[in-house]
């Protein structure tokens, strides 16, 4: 299964753990984090500017910065490119085994016609395999003039993926949660449901501090316990073994 | 799921682009270009278009012979950004010209000339780019071709456009990405589709679609490639195309949030241009064409009724009237027998 963390906020974390650290913990886990910051006006800042990108970097995902209208097509696309490279990565560690060859691009130095089929099996590859993305809405009080738009994209990347072929499931987070000990309160439990994503975060208190880093491992813990509880945690396993479960597959068809 | 968005295009009288290209990959005209693999050689002429995801590039296609070279032929030449990508956009295009090929057989004009000729990569300034060649639509986009000829032509060249569709998805793909630039009509009136980056085998999620054309982003189903989902673009880019002021300040005035199909079906009934087109329009917005096929059919009987101005509307016959003038019929030949075996009788 793949999973991925997508962060969406608009400015610095300002308590608890440094948000990139709880980020290099998701990658060792196997989970890709993705942030989208969101400015409408002015800029997000430097500092906030270089934490979006420490984080996705820490995380081995992808950061961008846009404006609320952008916001759909924007977590679309990080979605499906994360995927993509998931596979990519595995697949030329694979083939740098299997030829010998050195660099990251080993899929564009192959000859066309095991390009062509190394190709035809990554996209059926994201497009049949399993996938989890927590989406974790940074909910402070500046925030509050982009939740609609928030509400529209996480309805529009449940569309996409719900016309993949492959099992995809969302749940969704926002932080911080009402009382001071909670970092994050989930708003919506893994599904695939699109009608459940409506009106999340209506009846919303919304305060003023960013516990980023704390929210984050919120959610990884949530992806760590829901995994031990599910009845496919045999598969989990070899997942995380292999890192992404994509092992002998690409021997068959480069050799 | 869907491969993105990754295009750009103008929504409330701005740009977004979202998917910036990794490399931009420039060649000057003049340059010449060998492929690796298959060694031909190609000159570059002008550049044709740029997009996100490629760039396009007239070619002369350079045979050589006793030593000199000699032009066969002019061809378009994309250049991928993301090789992954654009592997998959050749793998779909490939099994498309493939099953054209086998199943069309070499009949007709476009079964003799394959669209798809080289695929190949090429070192362009120090870095290996893949790159396939097709056939040169000398044309322009349906959108130009339309506001220099007049909006009278959309029947017709509507009509070109929902055939090709529905060639496409006899074999089993739908298009996906189609929009007003991917749409060239030649100056004979044929409509050629380029860009091939949405191309998704029916079942899979739309590899690459436009906002505005897509069905999801209007509410109005998933996106799931079907024949409905290429039919919705169709009729999205003919709402475009006819009632383009319209739909702008249309979509200026909606939230996303509120943004529904049934704008879209109100902007048609109340435009002049568009109201002939309805009944047709309605129901691509609706899904509701059993097949692209029946879709094609009733485009036609549609644009063909259009310029007959007939003032009050073609009713089709209703099937008891057919039933009873068939078996109105089949009394009048039998009385016919039966008065001629009398007749014989008497005899
Ligand atoms: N075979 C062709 N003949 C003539 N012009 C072409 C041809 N193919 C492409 N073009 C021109 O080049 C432009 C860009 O090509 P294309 O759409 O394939 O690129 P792209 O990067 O995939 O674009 P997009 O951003 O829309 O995905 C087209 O809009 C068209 O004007
Ligand atoms: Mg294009």
């Amino acid at each position: 299964m793949m999973k991925q963390i997508l962060l969406i906020t608009d400015g610095c974390s300002n308590v608890g753990v440094q948000p990139a650290v709880a980020a290099a913990q998701a990658r060792e886990l196997g989970i890709a984090v993705n942030v989208v910051g969101i400015v409408d006006y002015g800029t997000i800042g430097v500092l906030g500017g270089r934490e979006i990108e420490d984080i996705a970097q820490a995380g081995g995902g992808i950061s961008r910065i846009v404006q609320s209208h952008q916001l759909s097509q924007t977590i679309q696309m990080m979605t499906r490119k994360t995927v993509v490279q998931t596979i990519h990565q595995a697949m030329n560690k694979e083939l740098r085994q299997i030829l010998g060859a050195d660099g990251a691009d080993s899929v564009e130095a192959l000859p066309p016609d095991q390009r062509a089929e190394v190709v035809r099996v990554m996209d059926d590859m994201s497009e049949q395999s399993q996938l989890r993305v927590a989406l974790l809405i940074d909910a402070s009080a500046s925030m509050k003039p982009k939740l609609a738009a928030v509400e529209e994209a996480i309805r529009d990347l449940m569309l996409s993926l719900q016309a993949r072929v492959g099992k995809s499931e969302l749940s969704v987070f926002h932080f911080p949660g009402p009382h001071g000990g909670e970092e994050a309160v989930q708003d919506l439990e893994w599904t695939d449901d699109i009608g459940r994503a409506k009106r999340l975060f209506q009846r919303l208190n919304m305060r003023g501090t960013t516990p980023t880093g704390p929210a984050l491992l919120k959610v990884i813990d949530y992806y760590q316990y829901d995994s031990h509880t599910s009845s496919s945690s045999a598969e989990e396993q070899t997942y995380q073994q292999e890192g992404t479960g994509t092992d002998g597959i690409w021997s068959d068809y480069i050799v | 799921m869907g491969y993105g968005v990754t295009t750009s295009f103008k929504a409330g009288g701005q740009l977004h682009t979202v998917k910036t290209a990794v490399r931009q990959i420039s060649v000057a005209p003049g340059t010449v270009l060998k492929g690796m693999w298959n060694e031909r050689v190609y000159r570059i002429e002008r550049l044709l278009g740029r997009g996100a995801n490629g760039v396009v590039y007239l070619v002369t296609m350079l045979a050589m012979e006793e030593n000199r070279e000699r032009s066969s032929g002019s061809f378009a030449l994309k250049m991928g950004v993301d090789a992954v990508d654009f592997q998959s956009e050749i793998n779909a295009l490939r099994s498309l010209e493939h099953q054209r090929r086998t199943q069309d057989g070499r009949v007709g004009r476009h079964g003799a000339r394959p669209f798809l000729v080289d695929i190949d990569d090429a070192d362009v300034s120090g870095q290996r780019i893949p790159f396939y060649v097709m056939r040169y639509v000398p044309g322009v986009s349906l959108k130009a071709y339309i506001y220099k000829n007049g909006a009278d032509w959309y029947g017709l060249v509507g009509g070109k456009l929902l055939a090709r569709l529905n060639k496409v998805h006899q074999h089993g793909w739908v298009f996906g990405d189609l929009k007003a630039e991917n749409v060239l009509v030649n100056d004979d009136g044929t409509v050629e589709l380029v860009d091939y980056g949405g191309l998704t085998a029916m079942g899979n999620s739309v590899k690459q679609f436009t906002e505005l054309y897509d069905r999801g982003y209007w509410h109005a189903g998933s996106r799931s490639a079907d024949c409905g989902y290429d039919l919705f673009s169709f009729a999205v880019l003919t709402i475009q195309i006819l009632g383009e002021k319209e739909l702008r300040e249309r979509l200026k005035a909606s939230l996303p949030q509120t943004r529904d199909v049934k704008d879209l079906q109100e902007l048609v009934r109340n435009h002049p241009r568009l109201r002939p087109f309805e009944s047709w329009l309605t129901r691509a917005l609706k899904g509701a064409f059993a097949s692209s096929e029946e879709a094609y059919r009733q485009w036609q009987e549609l644009s063909h009724r259009l310029y007959r101005t007939s003032k009050k509307p073609h009713r089709p016959t209703p099937l008891w009237l057919k039933w009873f003038f068939g078996v109105s019929v089949f009394l009048l030949v039998i009385s016919i027998a039966l008065a001629a075996w009398g007749f014989d009788l008497r005899r």
